[in-house]
């Protein structure tokens, strides 16, 4: 039983929940996930497979037993291991594809970096305004431009971010043969969206007052860029930069498959061989190398730290 | 909840307490006890001791000597059910608030009961609340003075705002105290005497023991009927305002008493 | 002078890392044996060319009609369609997995261990263990996992969803781990000080802090997921990938940026989606 004060309270809950404005955008949202997973999960097969059940334990019964190294297989002795292991490293060029593979991601995430920070202002929303970061001046002799310049650059950034690398390998080696330009480029023009994405935040998130002060002196937006909001976000973008580079030595082991130097390349052709003691090895060295990176990349996120 | 009780056992005994961070002793030789009902004033400086000595009254630490007793059970060593079932009749309003800031205000005071309720009630109290559940969360709201706040997303409000907030979960809590860490630091004075006068009158009208540092002298003269004062982690003096003598505050603060007399 | 040579120690070690990143590029660039101007040689600008000028005229329609084939825009909208499943699948596999990683890798639900001792010899190695498996399952790129799976067991749906599962899974779990971690634990104090439960109180206490952040790089998970998807078309798999590596072989170039463009009008959706998501999150 409610009273008189009970009902008028529930009113007045009921109005204040009405008054706010309800998430009805999120609700839709969590619907339709719902219902793409359930779709994506009933829709019939994506791939129907064309090896029987029997064939496909065949398949797997014939891949872990050729998995341990071969002269270890034929000798049942794992100190035949260091010798084979060697031998694929140095003269099997595993050494070398590795040196490679890092020279890959190391070039590509340079060449990206450099050109992000070249077009980052044209992205960033405070530095790429007729009036920057909000100083008014004199009428600027091109508004419109700035919005256009600012457009294009953002959409370049996002389309170039869409472009996978291996497909984009895949479109640069058919251009221009297999050339290890082919492979930097690919990983060099997705990672400039990505970079430039990231630091175009970064510029605006930056704290707009020592920036402001170097334009009220005179200086216009490359030098508030340069001298002002470099600077500040230096940490950030290092560490951004590490992350990327991390992700470009993931992505170098693989693009090797497309036929040019890299672990990748080793591994298709252990592949094509046959000799999955040999894949696996190499795939595990891949690995390895990730790990090293994720480690480097710790430590430099660490150190720039620290040094703060 | 609503009469004040008179006759209660102390709800908070200290006998010869000390407490140690390693080589640090943050408090020495402590001993004291507040009656159930009691509004008492904790003051020193900072690093005196004043949040070690409330975190040992809602049982969040342990002492390295001595006895704690809280509600007349002693908290040392007890099995965690125990501990949990001894701070959930205690409020806590630390000095970070101790809010969600994505949640909406009646969340974060329905949160009050977390200690009370199982994992299946928290949770149908988080995202499906009763009626009289929400009946008696806007009526605390009202008592704080933000009752059309109720909806709102927690972020959204002011410092000021978010206090009460906290002040309503701890009474949705329906603690028999409340433990409040220096709530009033950040605040400008007007404000600052307003929350102080708000826990006060709710610790009078339900007769919950009421126990607050502060770092503001004047604040706590004025509003508390007991002070306790702690320097270095060592209690100096324990006693009404009227009857404080400046050299003990000078002590204290290591102020000219003719200083504090004057902004009084 | 303090605040001098701390300054300059701090510009010092910043320009210290620009000098080495910079010697590391032109490093690799010697070692790759990298010259631009091989990149202007004739026959590439010709190439390149073309392949930019098609840009700006996309497909609508095979560029050498094939009898009897379904409808250009069909095929496109079906590949598709692929390629969102196969994303979706990866990702309904990863979140969970991702997710019961994080929470064996964190310890902010854990109950105070200096008290339970035992909880904690129970706890750690399985904290352990989660680290172990998530940075392995990270290091190997789900293209090479979608390798091994494919080599060992045959090419099927199955195969490619988990082979793009587990690398992902791993990812999801350390970026949840790192989150449950770097946010802020006042209110889950608060709530233990009133006698909460430890997961209870990570639950409320912490759980929706964090929940912004988590959804948020989840979907630019299921982006890279979708990006993933058009690449596994280079094994088997009928995405995007597919036709563009069947367009190449032919050099239909328009048909080409006909699938680019669709990658990324995919790719722009779900960014916008995250976008708005994240606004209405009041994050």
């Amino acid at each position: 039983m409610s009273t008189q004060a009970e009902e008028t309270r529930l009113a007045r809950i009921a109005h204040l929940r009405r008054q706010q404005p309800r998430p009805k955008f999120l609700y839709l949202s969590l619907l339709a996930i719902m219902l793409a997973g359930g779709w994506a999960w009933t829709a019939g097969d994506l791939y129907p497979s064309v090896l029987t059940d029997s064939q496909r334990s065949a398949n797997l019964e014939r891949f872990i037993g050729k998995l341990t190294p071969a002269p270890v297989r034929a000798s049942g002795d794992w100190s035949d291991f260091r010798p084979w292991a060697m031998e694929l490293l140095i003269e099997g060029e595993a050494l070398k594809a590795v040196g490679m593979t890092l020279a890959l991601a190391t070039a590509a995430a340079a060449l990206s970096g450099f050109f992000a920070l070249l077009f980052i202002p044209g992205a960033a929303r405070n530095l790429s305004a007729p009036r920057p970061l909000g100083i008014t001046g004199g009428r600027s002799a091109f508004p419109l431009i700035w919005g256009i310049i600012h457009k294009v650059i953002r959409l370049a950034f996002v389309f170039t971010r869409s472009l996978p690398e291996y497909i984009l390998g895949f479109l640069l080696i058919s251009i221009l043969g297999p050339d290890p330009w082919a492979l930097v480029l690919a990983l060099a023009i997705h990672n400039f969206g990505i970079l430039g994405r990231l630091g175009s935040e970064v510029v605006e998130n930056a704290p707009p007052r020592p920036a402001r002060t170097v334009i009220a002196h005179g200086g216009g937006r490359l030098g508030a860029y340069l001298t002002a909001i470099l600077p500040e976000s230096f940490n950030r973008m290092i560490v951004y930069f590490f992350y990327r580079w991390e992700t470009c030595v993931r992505e170098a082991t693989v693009l090797g498959m497309l036929g040019v130097i890299s672990l990748g390349f080793l591994i298709t052709n252990a592949k094509a061989a046959r000799s999955f003691d040999q894949m696996v090895f190499f795939v595990l060295l891949g690995a390895l190398i990730v790990l090293a990176g994720d480690l480097l990349s710790l430590l430099v996120r660490r150190w720039l730290r620290v040094e703060r | 909840m609503s009469e004040p009780t008179h006759s209660a056992p102390s709800t908070f005994h200290l006998r010869q307490v000390e407490c140690r961070y390693g080589q640090l002793k943050a408090l020495t030789s402590v001993s004291l006890s507040i009656k159930g009902g009691e509004k008492v004033a904790i003051v020193g400086p900072s690093g005196s001791g004043k949040t070690t000595l409330l975190r040992l009254c809602n049982a969040t630490l342990q002492a390295s000597s001595g006895t704690i007793e809280i509600l007349g059970k002693r908290s040392e060593n007890l099995p965690a059910r125990q501990l949990r079932r001894i701070r959930s009749q205690i409020a806590t309003i630390p000095q970070d608030l101790g809010l969600v800031p994505n949640l909406r205000v009646w969340q974060n005071i329905v949160s009050g009961r977390i200690g009370k309720l199982g994992l299946i009630g928290n949770l149908r109290n988080l995202l499906v609340p009763s009626k009289p559940t929400m009946t008696k969360i806007h009526s605390l709201l009202e008592r704080v003075g933000i009752e059309d706040k109720l909806f709102a997303r927690t972020a959204e409000l002011s410092g000021g705002q978010q206090q009460r907030v906290a002040v309503a979960r701890a009474l949705f809590q329906e603690p028999e105290a409340i433990l409040a860490d220096e709530p009033v630091s950040s605040v400008d004075p007007a404000r600052a005497k307003s929350l102080v006068d708000l826990l006060n009158d709710i610790s009078g009208e339900h007769g919950i023991t009421l126990l607050m540092s502060l770092h503001n002298l004047e604040l706590a003269r004025n509003s508390f009927p007991r002070l306790i004062g702690l320097r270095g982690g060592k209690v100096r003096f324990d006693q009404s305002p009227g009857q404080l003598d400046p050299v003990s505050l000078e002590q204290l603060y290591h102020l000219e008493a003719d200083e504090i007399l004057e902004d009084g | 002078m303090m605040l001098a040579s701390t300054y300059r120690h701090y510009l010092g070690s910043r320009r210290a890392t620009l000098l080495a990143i910079t010697l590391a590029a032109l490093a690799s660039f010697w070692v790759l044996g990298l010259n631009p101007l091989r990149l202007f040689s004739g026959n590439n600008l010709t190439l390149t060319g073309d392949f930019l000028l098609s840009a700006f005229r996309p497909a609508l329609d095979y560029q050498k009609p094939v009898e009897g084939a379904e409808p250009f825009l069909l095929t496109v909208i079906n590949t598709t369609l692929r390629t969102l499943r196969f994303a979706l699948l990866a990702m309904s596999v990863a979140i969970p997995c991702g997710a019961l990683l994080a929470l064996l890798a964190s310890t902010a639900w854990w109950p105070d261990i200096r008290r339970h001792r035992m909880l904690g010899w129970v706890l750690r190695p399985f904290c352990l263990a989660s680290r172990v498996v998530m940075a392995f399952a990270r290091s190997i790129h789900e293209l090479i996992w979608g390798l091994l799976f494919i080599t060992a067991m045959g090419l099927s749906t199955d195969a490619a969803i988990i082979a793009v599962a587990i690398p992902y899974s791993g990812i999801l779990a350390k970026i949840y781990s790192e989150m449950f971690e770097e946010h802020s634990r006042e209110a889950q104090r608060a709530l233990r000080a009133i006698g909460a439960g430890s997961i209870a109180a990570f639950l409320t206490g912490l759980l929706p802090r964090a929940l912004p952040d988590l959804i948020t790089y989840t979907f630019y998970r299921l982006e890279c997921a979708v990006r993933t998807a058009a690449v596994f078309g280079f094994v088997g798999i009928e995405t995007i990938g597919y036709r563009i590596k069947l367009a190449s072989d032919e050099f239909h170039y328009r048909e080409i940026w006909t699938y680019l463009y669709v990658l990324f009008a995919l790719i722009i959706i779900i960014e916008w989606w995250s976008r708005a998501l994240r606004k209405r999150m009041g994050a």
